[in-house]
């Protein structure tokens, strides 16, 4: 019971802390929100991007297609040996007319003008569809094919997944810098937050310390000031991130139906685990920033 | 009272008075080279009402602060009833402090808590209950003469009633030992007469061991308990 009593004093105490220095814990949380938004942003892009690189990855797709003077019966050589190549999965052999369709279908809204090339040679050739069993054999099976003769085009997905990796490094670098930036500017403002708690209540600590109150009595109320303003931004933050994310997401499924991508909800995509990180961080940031605060200024 | 201290007075000889206070050669000599102390003994019986005395400069300050353990003694040993100060650890100190009132020229009272409050926050942060808190807040708010004024703020208090607060605050506990830094320094004559009274009390009633550090030499001759005088870090009075 007298434990209880104590928490609850300690309790009082800490919102008592937050309604005294409402304005700068207002500016602690914001800052956190704004951090962990930030990071978040981040955080999401790169899963994001892993997403879809694990998914092209996957599919390993190349698209081979001849030069329109190949003929049906050249092409038909080359995807008997193709077909048994080992590196290859499954190949699938599209038609001059196949491709043509494909292709006025793709314009479907200007189909008139297209209509006027039906006819055109240029827009009559045929393409084989790869897919390897190994994506690192990309590379070396592409260079391959490009040296044959008669070969217009290869869609390469290595080089897309390749440019994306790139992206995705870049991504990761930028959320560590963000991460290490903000963690640090989040660490100081919660840090003086509490520190002109502490100064404001000099006296009564002061006065605490000559009758007897023990030096983590004193601190907890600064330290659970501090770490609950880390957890309120941090929701706030994980809130707003989650909507940012639903808003992006159909821009993200537009862009997906084009590569046949399967964009992840937010919920698949690791927010549950964010979720988590983000109150770790909060509690984390709020507890190192205020018990610094608390041990450097609460010395009477 | 629930007793969870880490620190009692059980090897006192007799319970019902406050501890005994002895210093045996204590020396204080701060990082500057400055001696405030040099070879101190003396000894205060339990219970006893006792005067330390001496110009600013004499040590006072730096006797009572070695009491409150806010200092350490270069050398010597102090004892307060059974505890060794040399031995209480920087994280015993709070305990040690919970056993012994102490009262202040400035009189270190809050001025945002009422009367009551500035009290009850000793007990409070003990984690006393509602209730015991309110018999003994009321107890040493009748024993200062100020159960009637529970409600005011500190602001509409004069300076003697602000520090019948102070003393209000170092007894609600009942701490065997009362320590009183200058506890006049702020008031008038009349005041101060009354405060002594006050603190005279407390000595009769809860049978505290109290120790007043003053430099007012006629207020002292009034009383009339012992005097243990420094000057300049020597005790030169007051033997026992």
């Amino acid at each position: 019971m007298k434990y209880i009593r104590i928490v609850y004093y300690v309790l009082r105490q800490s919102v008592k802390n937050i309604l005294r220095n409402l304005f700068m814990v207002f500016a602690s949380v914001v800052v956190v929100f704004f951090v962990l938004l930030v990071v978040g942003i981040f955080i999401e892009a790169g899963l994001t991007l892993g997403s879809v690189i694990e998914q092209f990855s996957d599919r390993a797709e190349i698209q081979i297609n001849f030069s329109y003077i190949v003929s049906d019966e050249t092409a038909k050589e080359y995807f008997d040996v193709i077909s048994k190549d080992a590196r290859v999965k499954t190949a699938t052999y599209i038609t001059k007319e196949e491709n043509l369709n494909k292709i006025l279908d793709y314009f479907k809204d200007d189909k008139e003008l297209f209509e006027n090339y039906r006819n055109s040679e240029r827009l009559q050739f045929v393409s084989i569809e790869v897919q390897l069993n190994h994506f690192e054999d990309g590379t070396a099976f592409v260079n391959e094919i490009k040296q044959l003769d008669g070969i217009d085009s290869v869609k390469d997905i290595v080089e897309t997944v390749d440019k994306m990796e790139l992206t995705r490094f870049w991504v990761n670098v930028g959320t560590i810098t963000a991460a290490v930036i903000m963690t640090g500017l989040s660490l100081l403002l919660i840090f003086n937050t509490v520190k002109l708690t502490v100064i404001a209540r000099h006296r009564e600590i002061e006065i605490m310390k000559y009758i007897g109150a023990t030096d983590v009595y004193i601190a907890t109320p600064f330290i659970l000031e501090g770490v609950s303003t880390g957890i309120v931004g941090a929701i706030i933050a994980w809130i707003v991130l989650s909507g940012v994310y639903k808003a992006v997401f159909n821009f993200i499924s537009e862009l997906a139906a084009q590569t046949n991508i399967v964009p992840k909800t937010f919920a698949e995509s690791g927010g549950g685990a964010i979720f988590v990180g983000f109150i770790l961080f909060g509690i984390a940031t709020g507890f190192v920033a205020s018990m610094l605060a608390a041990r450097k200024y609460m010395k009477v | 009272m629930e007793n969870d201290y880490r620190y009692d007075y059980s090897s006192q000889e007799d319970d019902n008075k406050g501890p005994e206070i002895v210093f045996e050669n204590v020396t204080k000599e701060y990082q500057n080279g400055v001696r405030a102390l040099d070879n101190v003994s003396f000894r205060v019986a339990p219970g006893e009402f006792a005067f330390l005395m001496g110009h600013s400069g004499s040590g006072k300050s730096t006797l009572t602060k070695l009491l409150m353990l806010e200092e350490r003694a270069t050398s010597g040993d102090i004892l307060v009833g059974s505890i060794n100060l040399n031995s209480v650890k920087s994280s015993g100190i709070p305990y040690y402090r919970r056993l012994v009132g102490i009262v202040f020229q400035d009189f270190r009272i809050i001025s945002s808590m009422t009367v009551f409050e500035n009290v009850a926050f000793a007990l409070e942060m003990l984690g006393a209950g509602r209730k015991q808190i309110e018999t003994q807040v009321m107890a040493a708010l009748d024993l200062v003469g100020l159960a009637k004024k529970r409600n005011e703020y500190p602001g509409h208090l004069s300076g003697g009633e602000q520090q019948r607060v102070a003393i209000a605050r170092a007894v609600v506990n009942l701490p065997g030992l009362i320590i009183a830094d200058e506890p006049t320094g702020n008031l008038d004559t009349e005041n101060s007469q009354e405060i002594m009274e006050l603190l005279q009390k407390i000595n009769t009633e809860l049978g505290a061991t109290v120790l007043v550090a003053t430099h007012e030499k006629e207020l002292v001759s009034k009383i009339g308990h012992r005097v243990i005088e420094l000057s300049h870090g020597v005790r030169i009075l007051g033997n026992k």
